[in-house]
């Protein structure tokens, strides 16, 4: 949500894009070349709508600012009331940059400032547990020389002598309980376990792993419907997904060096890469409809869905029609998919 | 259903390039125009409360409400109460009749909730707005319930209906647009019903606006928010309202064409009218809570039940719903019946053989052997009981006593007992051919269930349930519910920039 | 020829779980002389009706009035037979619905649907959960125990509060969760949620005595060690290693896809492999004939090579497999279809070939189970789902052999999970990930010969 410079919301809005359709050679060299695929699909012509809420983003910074004014007394008494910070708790360090209302000018800055707040946590000195918009850097990335993070919240407990992270995303989308946009929570937590793998990585790199831990679970921060009031859900479990950042950053690196391209590379190559349509392209991806027709053109089963695509394998629709007209099942699998056609009848459809 | 019968569909309906019917019958009533009210929200980017709401009752003119700046709390929970005033009006003013609210799909849905639970529990407003915002939020409450709940016809989102109705040769993610949908069911051939759905799906019919028709409205936001005199914020107001009144306009268009399409669609299942049963029970019951509500300021929670009893018998009265609604729709239509094969909860087959056997020392009852297709699924064990599809009463129990399959596994043998000496349901002979047995749909179990944990609750509460120490054990550390105040917009005039 | 030194510190082994087991019974039966809550977690086979018998011995030698509740009919009946054997049918009381079948599940048992007409005095009373749970009138008794407890929601749980103050519930955690149909976005943020298992929030909501029964009676040694990471409590196999075995007389050529060499394979460790090559052309779908025709030519070959199995543990000496004794699972009933077209007519009805549903509570001396995400190359979250491979690899007492798609390592590896589940609850997919990385890296291991 701290969206605080292009290479930050970068990094992981490329990572995200790869992750949504990993099998696309396209699209991993749209995330590994960082050309968007909105470029590559105006390039060809398609008419793009483009852009996000503008109310949404003022949204997100006026959240986020009443979060954290006054030491982040607002954000502390949520984590306070949900059991992440003890009652004493004190201090907040502030590192977002100062068009989100903090004191950073540049990532350099923040950088700097976040790993001597690190230092100061590693030496015992617990002044500030809350931190914002925290700033690392992990090492050897494969999309860029090297890929920066913001960190939404953080906030730092003492386990067993030690100091210990705690992270946190924030969303202004509402809690709902139970009923809370899965898809947004997946979002959300995807973030969240970049943050833990990064910051793991960061401290490593400092040297402060022995005294620094990094907790696998972590917070929430959400909104209350229709209000400007926080809702924080501690107790979540980020582990599955700072190993998916782990083992997905290394999955990209090595789809990088396989598809051997140069920085240099253009539209073209992204243009000329093979493609692999499925479901969730028609949500992510600008692409979607020219990938969509190559797949009609071969008879894919990914036009009505992966469900489908799974069930028909290789069978293509063109066999799919044959079958449904008669001709012979090949094989087991034929003849269940003519038994359950032939099961299907075909009533008034408008 | 089934994901490989839901593939089949698909296939089907892709074959023959237009949508095909899932069902038989249409499974929920619709009202007649004077019992139904429609209504469409927009909300601002990022805001989890409504812009603007539009609404209609029976033939009268919809009306539309917004506020220029969706941010300022009070001014939306002012529209809020007017739009609950009308709900409220048009279910409390049924007389007996079964009232319905249509709303376009699942933001709609979505939007209820909020306003649920912002409102159900709001202590702090305006003395005369705030019980009529708790009311709106309660009602808001009731009628997202009815829309997870198949046996409920209170609150219907016409794109989770129409999608029942019918099988679309798509993917399963483009079938959340409503213009979609009605895109494809227009008539014509499949290219040109492909090419009217593309176009549709690029106009939004959610409650979120475009963003370039949101970027087309910062001016005014921003201008009606600065303006300095009661003019020119009337003028940015008044801008503001146009466009959003024209995209709510669009979207109860589509919504009145929705509901006309699914009325067309099929006859209704005469088992719908346990549905509409239902549905009264429901309006009735809410009445009665309005009444709890006055007397003892508890109300039902829009989030959760943190009780564990009043948890569990909410709970078995959902499953109860669920088994109830197709205890009432699978006798008379078949594709609900081909749903449940497809799951296994049901088999087809031919009867081999019928007659009496003597069950214990003396009781005689009908055994039948029927011969069903051994390659497709079936979750049935022996000792499970079933009904024959079609027997309305839902008593004409057989029990499973034995399945075996043939050694070429083409043939499954279902050996079965009736439970009654003179089993209800249609007539069965030898070489009755392609009777369809289901599992026993019976909501009754689960409503008992539900009744057993209630009496449960008065026996601790009355100091007769022995193991009641482990429900105050559950019972302690509830979380609280939150109570959102309906607080002022704070001021913060945070300049709307364009996206990074 | 059975190793005597393992023979012996086997009957020790075995000696002292039997004294943990009595000990676990007689404590669980100290524990339920005041009023309490204690959960048992069980892994597969580890006599969980057994301790519930046992503790049902502890009462009638106190005289006391025992309640089981049961999930299925079938689990009853199952439940009354073996009580009848230790305790004598007449202290047996199978508990029926008003419409039930009155035939008694063994000789000498009583057969009862209403309360007040059961007998008085020391007595173990058997009905399902539901028929528990719907009555309004219950026979006394002093203590409740639920069996297969993991399958019993919390709402089907409270009304049994009614009839007693302390409650033993004994299940395995880590089998398929029942199937939930009304949905559940209304609980998932309760603290009561009444969907999930009673012993789950049981655990979580109040101080419950936990016990773990100490070992699994069924699996091999080698196979405990693996299924471990799918329960969070530690348990071990009452074979020690190398007491269980499968033999087969010499193949003569290789059969399809190294079948032969995973037979050989299970002569020193109870899990073997089969691997299918990746087709040449084409892709692959869930009914795969290549797999179902290796997990078919595995039986056959099996038998044809007369697979013998011996069980120090079990007094088990060469013991020729018949068809009855190998079963195969698979996850999805097309795969079943596609297993049994591929099996000789003969062995059809002999061979149990059913999805991992149908396999729970059963075994087999050998099994043959097609992976879950074999031919699967973008799997769903039912896919990756562990609570049915779980099941699958649990079911052997003598030997267990994976078949699946070459594919299977690198579709793991490549899988970026999305954690989509409900506000607090645990991420079961990455979980559930993790767990099938790590029992396929054991086979990885376990072919090479690490």
């Amino acid at each position: 949500m701290a969206e605080v410079d292009g290479s930050s919301q970068d990094t992981r809005r490329r990572f995200e894009q790869w992750a949504k359709n990993p099998r696309c050679a396209a699209n991993a060299a749209s995330a590994i070349l960082n050309i968007p695929m909105i470029k590559v699909a105006r390039a060809e012509g398609v008419a793009t709508k483009f852009g996000q809420s503008p109310f949404a983003l003022a949204r997100g910074q006026s959240f986020e600012r009443a979060m954290f004014k006054e030491d982040a007394a607002v954000l502390r008494e949520g984590l306070v009331a949900n059991g992440v910070l003890p009652a004493a708790s004190r201090g907040f360090a502030d590192f977002r940059f100062k068009r989100n209302g903090g004191p950073i000018t540049n990532i350099d800055d923040g950088l700097a400032a976040t790993t001597a707040w690190m230092k100061d946590l590693a030496a015992g000195r617990f002044e500030r547990t809350i931190a914002a918009g925290a700033t690392i850097r992990i090492p050897g990335g494969v999309m860029l020389p090297h890929a920066t993070l913001c960190i939404d919240a953080i906030a730092v407990v003492e386990r067993d002598g030690r100091p210990s992270i705690i992270v946190g995303e924030v969303k202004v989308y509402p809690d709902r309980g139970g009923y809370t946009d899965a898809t947004q929570l997946a979002t959300s937590r995807a973030q969240a376990g970049m943050y833990v793998h990064g910051l793991r990585l960061a401290i490593d790199e400092v040297k402060l792993g022995s005294k620094l831990a990094v907790e696998s679970t972590g917070f929430l921060v959400l909104s209350r419907s229709g209000s400007n009031r926080i809702s924080i859900r501690a107790n979540e479990d980020f582990s599955g997904q700072s190993e998916r950042a782990k083992t997905g950053l290394a999955t990209l690196s090595t789809v990088a060096q396989q598809l051997k391209l140069q920085t240099t590379a253009g539209l073209p190559v992204i243009q000329q890469a093979p493609v692999t349509y499925c479901e969730s392209c028609v949500s992510f991806c600008e692409r979607a409809d020219r990938c969509r027709s190559e797949a009609e053109r071969t008879g894919s089963g990914a036009l009505l869905g992966d469900e489908a695509q799974r069930f028909l394998g290789d069978v293509t629709l063109t066999r799919v029609a044959q079958l449904a007209g008669g001709a012979k099942p090949r094989d087991e699998h034929e003849r269940e998919i003519a038994r359950l056609l032939a099961a299907t009848e075909v009533r008034d459809g408008r | 259903m089934a994901a490989e019968r839901d593939t089949a569909l698909r296939l089907r309906a892709f074959l023959v390039g237009k949508p095909v019917a899932r069902l038989e019958y249409r499974p929920l009533p619709v009202v007649a125009p004077r019992d139904r009210m429609l209504a469409v929200f927009l909300r601002m980017g990022g805001e989890s409360s409504p812009w603007a709401i539009a609404w209609k009752r029976g033939k009268s003119k919809a009306e539309f409400r917004s506020v220029p700046e969706a941010r300022r709390r009070t001014d939306v929970a002012g529209k809020v109460a007017d739009f609950g005033d009308a709900l409220c009006g048009h279910f409390e003013s049924a007389d007996g009749a079964l009232r319905q609210l249509w709303i376009p799909g699942g933001t709609h849905a979505e939007m209820l909730h909020f306003i649920a639970l912002r409102f159900t529990k709001a202590k702090k407003a305006d003395a005369a707005l705030l019980p009529r915002l708790n009311r709106t939020g309660r009602r808001c409450t009731q009628l997202f319930d009815s829309t997870q709940n198949p046996n409920s016809a209170l609150c219907v989102d016409a794109t989770v209906r129409l999608k029942e109705m019918f099988a679309f040769p798509c993917e399963p993610i483009r079938e959340n647009h409503l213009g979609f949908l009605l895109a494809w069911l227009e008539n014509g051939p499949g290219s040109a019903r492909a090419k009217a759905a593309k176009a549709a799906e690029a106009l939004s019919v959610s409650t979120s606006l475009d963003p370039e028709i949101e970027r087309s409205m910062v001016s005014d936001v921003e201008g009606w928010n600065e303006a300095s005199s009661e003019a020119v914020r009337n003028r940015h107001a008044e801008r503001i309202h146009n466009v959003l009144e024209s995209e709510l306009r669009r979207r109860l268009e589509l919504l009145e064409t929705a509901i006309a399409v699914y009325d067309d669609a099929a006859s209704e299942n005469p088992g719908a009218q346990a549905i509409s049963s239902s549905s009264m029970q429901e309006m009735a019951r809410f009445d009665d809570s309005e009444d709890f509500v006055a007397q003892t300021g508890i109300v039902r929670s829009p989030e959760t039940d943190h009780s564990p009893t009043t948890a569990a018998m909410s709970y078995a009265h959902k499953d109860a719903d669920m088994i109830a609604a197709r205890a009432a729709l699978v006798p008379f239509d078949r594709s609900c019946q081909e749903d449940l094969i497809a799951e296994g909860s049901a088999f087809r087959g031919d009867v081999l053989s019928i007659g009496p056997v003597t069950i214990g020392v003396r009781t005689l009852r009908t055994q039948v052997v029927v011969a069903t297709d051994g390659g497709l699924p079936l979750r049935l064990r022996e000792s499970d009981s079933v009904v024959v599809a079609g027997d309305l009463s839902g008593k004409g129990v057989w029990k499973i006593t034995q399945i075996s399959d043939e050694s070429n596994r083409a043939i499954r043998s279902i050996t079965l007992i009736a439970q009654q000496a003179t089993p209800t349901g249609p007539a069965l002979k030898r070489g009755s051919a392609g009777i369809v047995f289901h599992e026993k749909l019976d909501a009754e179990l689960r409503r008992r269930l539900a009744k057993m944990v209630s009496n449960t609750k008065s026996m601790a509460a009355d100091g007769m349930a022995r193991g009641a120490w482990i429900l105050e054990k559950l019972a302690e550390r509830e979380a609280p519910d939150a109570a959102p105040d309906v607080e002022q917009f704070d001021g913060t005039k945070t300049k709307v920039g364009t996206d990074a | 020829m059975p190793n005597r030194t393992v023979s012996t510190d086997g009957a020790k082994h075995r000696d002292r779980l039997g004294a943990t087991m009595t000990k676990i019974a007689a404590d669980l039966w100290a524990t339920a002389k005041s009023p309490s809550v204690t959960v048992v977690s069980s892994p597969p086979g580890a006599g969980k009706t057994r301790t519930l018998i046992a503790v049902c011995q502890h009462a009638m030698k106190a005289r006391k009035r025992v309640g089981v509740a049961c999930q299925t009919n079938a689990q009853a009946d199952d439940v009354c037979r073996r009580l009848a054997i230790e305790i004598g049918a007449s202290r047996v009381c199978r508990y029926i619905s008003a419409t039930g079948d009155d035939t008694p599940p063994v000789a000498g048992c009583h057969v009862e649907s209403t309360a007040n007409n059961i007998l008085a005095g020391p007595l173990v009373v058997v009905g399902t959960t539901m028929k528990w749970a719907l009555i309004e009138n219950a026979p006394d008794v002093d203590l409740f125990l639920i069996d297969e407890a993991w399958q019993m929601a919390l709402a089907s749980f409270i009304p049994l509060l009614r009839f007693c103050d302390r409650f033993i519930l004994i299940g395995d955690p880590g089998q398929i969760p029942p199937v939930v149909s009304a949905p559940t976005e209304r609980w998932e943020t309760s603290t009561n949620p009444p969907h999930r298992a009673a012993p789950e929030v049981l655990r979580d909501r109040m101080d419950v005595t936990r016990v773990s029964l100490p070992a699994t009676w069924r699996l091999p040694h080698d196979t405990a060690n693996l299924i471990r990471d799918f329960y969070d409590f530690k348990f071990e196999s009452a074979a020690m290693e190398g007491e269980r075995s499968l033999r087969f007389v010499a193949a003569k050529s290789d059969t399809i896809a190294g079948v032969d060499k995973s037979l050989d394979q299970l002569t020193r460790h109870s899990i073997a492999r089969v691997l299918v090559p990746m087709p040449k052309a084409g892709g692959l779908a869930q009914a795969d004939p290549d797999v179902a025709a290796a997990a078919a030519a595995t039986v056959v070959r099996a038998l044809e090579r007369k697979a013998t199995a011996t069980a120090i543990d079990r007094d088990v000496a060469n013991k020729s497999l018949k068809p009855t004794d190998i079963g195969v699972a698979a996850s999805h009933r097309v795969m079943v279809q596609a297993v049994l077209s591929k099996l000789p007519s003969e062995l059809r009805t002999q061979v149990k070939v059913d999805t991992a549903e149908r396999w729970q509570g059963l075994e087999r001396e050998l099994m043959v189970v097609v992976h879950p995400l074999s031919s699967m190359e973008n799997p769903g979250d039912f896919d990756l789902e562990t609570g049915r491979l779980c099941v699958m690899v649990s079911r052997h007492q003598s030997g267990l052999v994976v078949v699946g798609r070459e594919h299977i390592g690198d579709t793991l590896d490549g899988i970026l999970p999305v954690a989509a589940q409900p506000i607090g609850q645990p991420d079961a997919v990455a979980r559930g990930l993790k767990r099938h990385r790590a029992f396929w890296k054991h086979l990885d291991e376990s072919e090479r010969g690490i």
